[in-house]
């Protein structure tokens, strides 16, 4: 079951899976390109620490490099690589890898690169505040959540998985899946509606 | 994680191998040599070889001669042991007992006319030695000096 | 076939709003909202969730590093190429085996020395027993040099030759 699109470069998945079982270091260039910022924002859902998925990333491609010859294209390629993000970011905690980082840096609305704080930008229009401080509890609320909830979450938000999907890839009932994800809903919203007050 | 395991695994099996090689090496032979020494006031006697025994004893003992009457080498492994004669009628039969934490153990027994007379165990260090005497000899003591070396 | 649900089901309609219905309880679920404000809420609030939730995460991409990825990768694809000696000689020095080489090389050395090294500065033999039928004995150390010496004094029997 290979999709046979073409991507940005021009070649089909199925020329793409031979280039990279060959080793061509173009084929994984495009790899990482195409498919980074996906993989990305799905093991920072998962993990809510930007380093870790970082890292997390990192090491899902290495993977890639290391398993492709073995990949038979029972599924799509990304469907491969997703599974492999999920469990490689379930599984970071368990490892003591974490303990020989020096900063924790977890996820938050401002700040982009390094350690360093940025500084907060001075009075922005309401609007941005109230976005900012909406971001803000609903990263709250996110960290309230278990692992598992919130990897449930981010398959269903952002992968658009289905229930069966998702329950065959977490190894649940789908019914578990079902009520996982009302109440995370459930917390989202208390936390939210917590967090604005009276307002509107 | 991966690295811990790695690192215990390491730890266990060089630890392992320490021991069995501290374990091998207590069957190791241990190289003995017995000097036995006449130590008397009667002067002209001195062997100048003794010098640095009579130097060490000197705080100890009061003879004024040292003179090496016979010298043994005996080489032992662990739990065998080696007999020397001694005059008097007397023989001492040294026994290894093991070697452990740097030390051997050797049983010392000083017989006289076939009998047991006196006996000792002695953990004693590498390249070092022991002095086991008081036996009248002639017009002096006999001092039987024990060096080890495995 | 029931027109109408029964009671207001919140999962329900998180259900309806992921697809997961069938078209039966779909079409339940629709008649249902039209005419239940705080049901018809709840679907706001998840849709409402949802969106918060794709901004949030997009927002977060800013910490990732596409180049530095790819980097990494490049460089473990050449390295699986290079000959093997290279990779041999590589893996020795990695810090995966450098960490444990370094942390067993200092248990064995301490191994080493807690079996080996006998206290400093002892008696060169530590006399476990001493007996004998004999007047007296006594245990005597130099004093410079530690050797240890035993003597007796043997008790007055036979002939001296």
């Amino acid at each position: 079951m290979v999709s046979n699109t073409s991507n940005t470069y021009g070649w089909t998945e199925d020329e793409l899976i031979e280039r990279l079982k060959k080793g061509q270091e173009e084929a994984y260039r495009i790899l990482v390109r195409e498919y980074h910022s996906r993989l990305y924002s799905l093991a920072c859902g998962i993990t809510m620490d930007r380093e870790e998925s970082q890292d997390i990333l990192q090491e899902v491609f290495l993977k890639v490099c290391s398993n492709i010859k073995g990949f038979k294209g029972k599924s799509s390629l990304f469907t491969w690589l997703r599974r492999i993000t999920v469990n490689e970011s379930l599984n970071w905690r368990r490892r003591a890898k974490r303990r020989f980082r020096w900063k924790h840096q977890p996820l938050d609305t401002e700040g982009t690169e390094g350690g360093v704080e940025l500084e907060r930008q001075e009075s922005g229009p309401e609007a941005m505040y109230q976005k900012k401080e909406l971001e803000k509890s609903l990263n709250n609320g996110l960290n309230l959540l278990s692992e598992e909830a919130r990897t449930i979450f981010a398959l269903r938000e952002l992968e658009g998985l289905s229930y069966d999907e998702i329950a065959a890839q977490l190894n649940l009932s789908k019914g578990t899946v079902s009520s996982r994800l009302f109440y995370a809903r459930q917390r989202l919203k208390e936390f939210l509606e917590k967090d604005q007050g009276g307002d509107s | 994680m991966k690295t811990y395991r790695i690192t215990l695994l390491f730890a266990i099996i060089v630890s392992i191998l320490i021991i069995q090689a501290d374990k091998a090496w207590s069957e190791t032979t241990i190289d003995l040599s017995v000097k036995t020494i006449l130590a008397s006031q009667k002067p002209g006697r001195d062997d100048p070889n003794l010098k640095r025994f009579k130097d060490e004893l000197k705080d100890l003992f009061r003879y004024s001669s040292y003179q090496l009457l016979s010298r043994d080498n005996l080489r032992l492994n662990q739990k065998n042991s080696g007999t020397i004669s001694l005059p008097g009628n007397r023989s001492m039969k040294i026994t290894s007992k093991g070697i452990s934490g740097g030390r051997v153990t050797l049983q010392v027994e000083m017989f006289r006319n076939n009998r047991q007379i006196f006996q000792t165990v002695v953990r004693l260090l590498n390249d070092s030695e022991v002095t086991v005497g008081g036996p009248k000899h002639e017009d002096g003591n006999l001092l039987i000096n024990i060096f080890a070396s495995f | 076939m029931q027109e109408n649900l029964p009671h207001c089901d919140s999962e329900l309609i998180s259900r309806y709003y992921d697809g997961e219905l069938g078209q039966v309880e779909r079409s339940q679920v629709e008649r249902h909202i039209l005419v239940c404000p705080s049901c018809k809420q709840s679907l706001e609030d998840i849709k409402e969730i949802s969106s918060q939730y794709g901004a949030h995460l997009a927002h977060q991409s800013a910490g990732m590093n596409t180049q530095e990825t790819e980097k990494h990768v490049l460089k473990y694809l050449r390295r699986s190429e290079a000959p093997l000696w290279t990779r041999i000689k590589e893996t020795f020095l990695s810090k995966k085996i450098l960490v444990p080489a370094t942390a067993t090389a200092c248990v064995a050395l301490l191994l080493i020395s807690v079996l080996r090294t006998p206290v400093a500065d002892s008696p060169s033999a530590i006399v476990t027993s001493v007996s004998g039928d004999v007047s007296s004995i006594i245990i005597l150390e130099a004093p410079e040099t530690r050797q240890t010496i035993l003597w007796f004094n043997e008790r007055p029997e036979g002939q001296s030759i």
